[in-house]
């Protein structure tokens, strides 16, 4: 395995990082995996999740790009004057292009978590260089069994309206607490607005009709998202022709904070990432442990 | 701004060259030491801008990452106590081997700031030592790790008699790492040999006043101050979350640039 540092993008104002295969592991003609910034977190990931995801795909078989989006990470802001969902699409056209001209590669999977979702979804509806979408906690809406899941078990028992109550009573004196302390505060500096489900419903049949593999992953650690079922509910009556994978990691945290939920999703994303676009080596072979 | 690997070929480590954005030459190179894992995440944006302000004031900066963190190469859990301050000493150098700086100082916070001194008492000939809200007393702080683990995620619990291989706060934690940390004293000699330090925290605690009396009593050219603009490092729910912080780096800034304001 090969890491390389490359600066790239108008006046390389993009830092990223190649993985690349050992040249006996390299899958021709494979997709590179394309990974960026979650939040305002770089391009390590969230407890050096990419880092490790990066490193083991690259052990079987793909090459993987891992940046930061301009004004994130170590990335320069961008000079031209775009939106933030137009400049993340730039930097990620980009990213594809500084391969297509470097690597020789002319398809891309495109990995997000959270915001990072949210910014490969229009890109892949776009580019039709996008053979793959792995979405980690990508948009979601309530169905009648998300609401039946969410309250159904509340609605019957004591504990969750004392927490309720508790709840509220602690809101109101953390808002006394903090009125005029605006020291130190966290980077929660952004909000999630999700399409709409029309919208997002035309797109996912554009993608199927061009032959996408899609993977949807949702963790526990969402609000928006509680049960199994959820995300076909949300899509009915759509085909997705094989084309869809869904997985539900309802004991994981939104970062996938414990190891073993670390560990789970990415062989798991290794073994559909082999499994429809035909990389080498073994999956087993990564010890779950570590 | 210049990413780069350095080090062991073999197993390299990755750091950012910063050079001086200002007129003003000041041939005197900073070194920025990130914390320990659970709160590196949370600092790298900081330390971007920290990088930024001080390559303004006229200085060569360079930040890297440990060998098992960030992207340097090894895995997670080969971070050792010992390694950590060999890979300080090897940033050091480069900086130097870039720069051409004439000196280096180094600006560490939490465990980096702990790392750091360790290095400065093992003979880094370190010009001036920030150390922002420093880790003390490492038995206190993998204590406080632990407590913070148990109510984070209660269902996992570490294991710190039996298991060579443990976790703490999403990040392994081998026993070699323990007893490293676990064996570091601030208090206890040797002390830190760098010229001037700087004591820059957040918040007053207890350790904080005894390791200003100590380096007042050992005659170390040594300034306190207490900043109160970091939020809170105890909170594991904003390990993952970029920490905000504006004042504090101007004043480790402005120390470094000897500008009193």
């Amino acid at each position: 395995m090969k890491e390389k540092i490359v600066t790239f993008g108008n006046g390389s104002c993009l830092v990223g990082v190649t993985t690349e295969p050992e040249t006996k592991f390299q899958t021709e003609g494979a997709p590179a995996v394309l990974l960026w910034n979650a939040g305002l977190l770089h391009r390590v990931g969230p407890y050096r999740l990419y880092v490790d995801l990066a490193r083991k795909l690259a052990a079987v078989g793909f090459l993987v790009f891992r940046f930061d989006i301009s004004g994130k990470g170590d990335s320069e802001i961008r000079k031209d004057k775009l939106m933030d969902r137009e400049r993340a699409s730039g930097d990620i056209q980009e990213a594809m292009n500084f391969l297509s001209a470097n690597k020789g590669v002319e398809e891309f999977v495109l990995t997000g978590l959270c915001s990072g979702a949210d910014e490969a979804f229009p890109v892949a509806v776009q580019d039709r260089r996008v053979s793959g979408l792995v979405l980690l906690d990508a948009f979601g809406y309530q169905t009648f069994g998300y609401y039946l899941h969410h309250y159904g078990p509340r609605l019957l028992r004591l504990q969750p309206w004392k927490n309720f109550l508790k709840r509220k009573f602690n809101d109101i004196l953390e808002r006394i607490r903090n009125r005029g302390n605006e020291h130190g505060q966290r980077g929660r500096t952004f909000v999630r607005e999700f399409p709409p489900k029309a919208q997002v419903k035309a797109e996912l049949l554009n993608l199927i009709e061009r032959k996408v593999n899609l993977f949807f992953i949702y963790s526990g650690g969402v609000k928006y998202y509680n049960y199994h079922g959820q995300f076909k509910d949300m899509f009915k009556p759509i085909d997705f022709q094989n084309r869809l994978k869904l997985e539900y990691f309802n004991e994981a945290a939104h970062t996938y904070t414990r190891l073993m939920d670390r560990n789970k999703l990415m062989i798991t994303v290794c073994d559909w990432m082999q499994k429809h676009f035909n990389g080498t080596g073994k999956t087993s072979s990564i010890n779950p442990r570590r | 701004m210049n990413p780069l690997y350095f080090g062991d070929s073999e197993r390299p480590l990755f750091g950012i060259y910063h050079p001086p954005e200002s007129k003003v030459f000041r041939d005197v190179g900073v070194l920025l030491c990130y914390p320990a894992a659970q709160e590196y995440m949370s600092t790298h944006w900081a330390f971007r801008r920290l990088s930024k302000l001080l390559s303004q004031a006229g200085f060569h900066v360079f930040r890297f990452d440990y060998l098992g963190t960030g992207d340097s190469s090894g895995e997670s859990r080969e971070g050792n106590v010992a390694q950590w301050k060999a890979d300080i000493c090897s940033a050091f150098d480069e900086l130097k081997h870039i720069s051409g700086a004439r000196e280096v100082s180094i600006v560490g916070v939490r465990f980096g700031a702990t790392l750091a001194t360790q290095a400065s008492a093992e003979g880094l000939g370190i010009k001036d030592l920030v150390l922002w809200d420093p880790v003390i007393v490492g038995k206190e702080y993998v204590r406080e790790l632990e407590a913070l683990h148990h109510d984070f995620i209660p269902d996992l619990q570490v294991n710190s008699k039996d298991n060579d291989f443990d976790e703490i706060l999403g990040y392994p934690f081998p026993s070699e790492l323990r007893v490293g940390i676990e064996q570091i004293n601030l208090l206890t000699p040797p002390h830190s040999t760098a010229k001037r330090t700087f004591l820059i925290v957040s918040e007053e605690k207890r350790e904080y006043f005894q390791l200003k009396t100590q380096l007042t009593d050992t005659g170390t050219q040594f300034e306190y101050r207490l900043v109160q603009d970091s939020g809170d490092w105890g909170k594991p729910e904003d390990f993952d979350q970029a920490l905000l912080v504006n004042d504090i780096l101007h004043k480790i800034r402005d120390v470094l640039t000897g500008e009193r304001k």
